[in-house]
């Protein structure tokens, strides 16, 4: 059964699913646009300490750097329209939550924003694609919006959770990058 | 739906790799190492046997020449057969000449295919994500060395130190903005190739290839713009100007500039694994596409 949750709302994966150890967290959506430049979204991963900040400045994972220092985390585009794979038991001690960030390219010919974006989602699948749960984003206005925080997998009680965020950042990346500590 | 776990991927040394950023730029002796894939701007000897036909920027006198002399003459729409003209040759500086359109680049300077932005790794490092995670091997040991300062403050570009590394975060991220540039020789992994002038309004450029409706590269008004969502498909760009020094604006607003010194030198710009290497390089007296060996992958000829 597969736990869809609204904003705010978590699921303990491993307490649901004991011998998962690794997960992968697709992403999806569709575009809405003419003939102009098209919006550009791009999935990335932070890993973040107890305190929430970036355990390094430059531990974000994206499409550039596909893979954390520790290897435990790896940008892959096996299926969805791109996916980070989450080896829950290699994620180093001092990593408390890696956070699921997708920005909308900042290129200076009119990047556009969440506004054309549609059917947005993160979805969390053991490695046998099994889906184990889903946030769908809403689709509202979000024409401010270029930048926003899917969800999150976070350590609880020895094991791991995941919540579903959907906070929105009006200053894009570089605002994304200032909350969490993260250089670029 | 389940990961294919047997796709290899090349590119997890590069990624894996994390060097600190020097605290200060390296001496020229090191700087001026060729990186991966460098070029060689020997001038060729003897005479050219380039096509001659096409936009010309015009010499470089030692001095900036003004727009105003600048020229775009009319080029010849049969392939050029002889010798670039000893008028041309000599005169020394910077020309953007475009070839005829059968012509291949036939000077002296011969770089071959793409092979240099590959990094020469060992095929044991050839594996996949997921093993080579496992395996943990120590991939610097592997790496080829280098000495390119990476670019941490704003920069000036010389002769003393004529190159920067961009690190991943700002070769993946937003766009590069070139202020100055009249004129870029671009070149893609797939060796696709073409010029792009400033003050082409009927153009007949070659433009690069476009994703999410926007070009890997373009002018928009007096700046080029190079987009970096998709920059992996870049091999080289070379941006140049005979007026203006070059300035070049990451997304965070920090700059590199290169002085142009009249068009002696150019700005390359080159993609090494998952990174962007901008560098100065003097030019002397070669056409542009020729110099760093960039086949135009067609030519219209037609220009009012």
């Amino acid at each position: 059964m597969v736990a869809k949750l609204m904003a705010g709302g978590n699921v303990f994966l491993t307490k649901e699913n004991p011998n998962i150890h690794e997960v992968v967290a697709g992403f999806g959506w569709n575009i809405r646009g003419g003939s102009g430049p098209v919006t550009e979204v791009v999935p990335s991963a932070i890993l973040c300490d107890a305190s929430g900040k970036a355990i390094a400045p430059d531990s974000l994972i994206f499409f550039n750097q596909i893979q954390s220092d520790d290897g435990s985390v790896n940008y892959v585009s096996n299926g969805d329209k791109e996916q980070i794979e989450v080896a829950l038991s290699e994620v180093p001690e001092s990593v408390a939550k890696i956070v699921f960030v997708v920005y909308i390219d900042p290129d200076v010919r009119k990047p556009g924003n969440f506004s054309s974006v549609r059917e947005a989602y993160i979805r969390i699948a053991d490695t046998a694609g099994t889906e184990l749960t889903r946030f769908e984003v809403p689709n509202d206005s979000n024409v401010e919006i270029t930048a926003m925080v899917f969800g999150e997998l976070y350590r609880h009680s020895g094991g791991w959770k995941f919540r579903a965020v959907g906070q929105g950042y009006s200053t894009g990346l570089s605002g994304v990058a200032k909350d969490f500590g993260v250089l670029i | 739906m389940a990961i294919d776990r047997n796709t290899p991927r090349t590119d997890i040394a590069f990624l894996r790799r994390r060097p600190h950023r020097p605290e200060s730029v390296s001496k020229a002796s090191e700087s001026s190492q060729p990186a991966t894939g460098g070029l060689s701007l020997t001038r060729p000897s003897g005479g050219s046997t380039a096509p001659t036909g096409g936009l010309s920027l015009g010499s470089a006198p030692s001095t900036p020449v003004p727009a105003a002399k600048l020229s775009f003459d009319r080029p010849d729409r049969k392939p050029a057969t002889g010798s670039m003209p000893v008028s041309q040759a000599a005169t020394g500086g910077l020309s953007l000449s475009r070839p005829a359109e059968s012509s291949p680049s036939t000077g002296g300077l011969s770089l071959g295919p793409a092979t240099g932005s590959t990094p020469a790794i060992p095929a044991a490092g050839r594996v996949s994500a997921r093993s080579s995670l496992s395996l943990r091997p120590k991939m610097d040991a592997e790496l080829p060395k280098h000495s390119v300062p990476y670019f941490h403050d704003n920069t000036e570009l010389s002769l003393d130190s004529p190159v920067v590394r961009l690190d991943f975060r700002q070769s993946g991220i937003g766009s590069l903005v070139i202020y100055g540039a009249q004129a870029f020789a671009w070149e893609t992994k797939d060796m696709q190739g073409g010029l792009q002038v400033s003050l082409s309004e009927n153009s007949s450029d070659i433009d690069p290839p476009t994703f999410g409706n926007r070009k890997l590269a373009e002018f928009v008004g007096d700046e080029v713009v190079v987009g970096l969502r998709h920059a992996h498909k870049l091999r080289r760009l070379v941006l140049a100007s005979q007026v203006s020094d070059l300035k070049l604006t990451m997304y965070d607003g920090s700059q590199i500039y290169m002085p142009s010194d009249g068009g002696n030198n150019v700005m390359l710009i080159s993609r090494i694994g998952h990174e962007l290497e901008v560098r100065m390089e003097k030019i002397d007296s070669l056409e542009l596409w020729e110099v760093f060996s960039i086949k135009l992958s067609h030519v219209a000829l037609t220009r009012s």
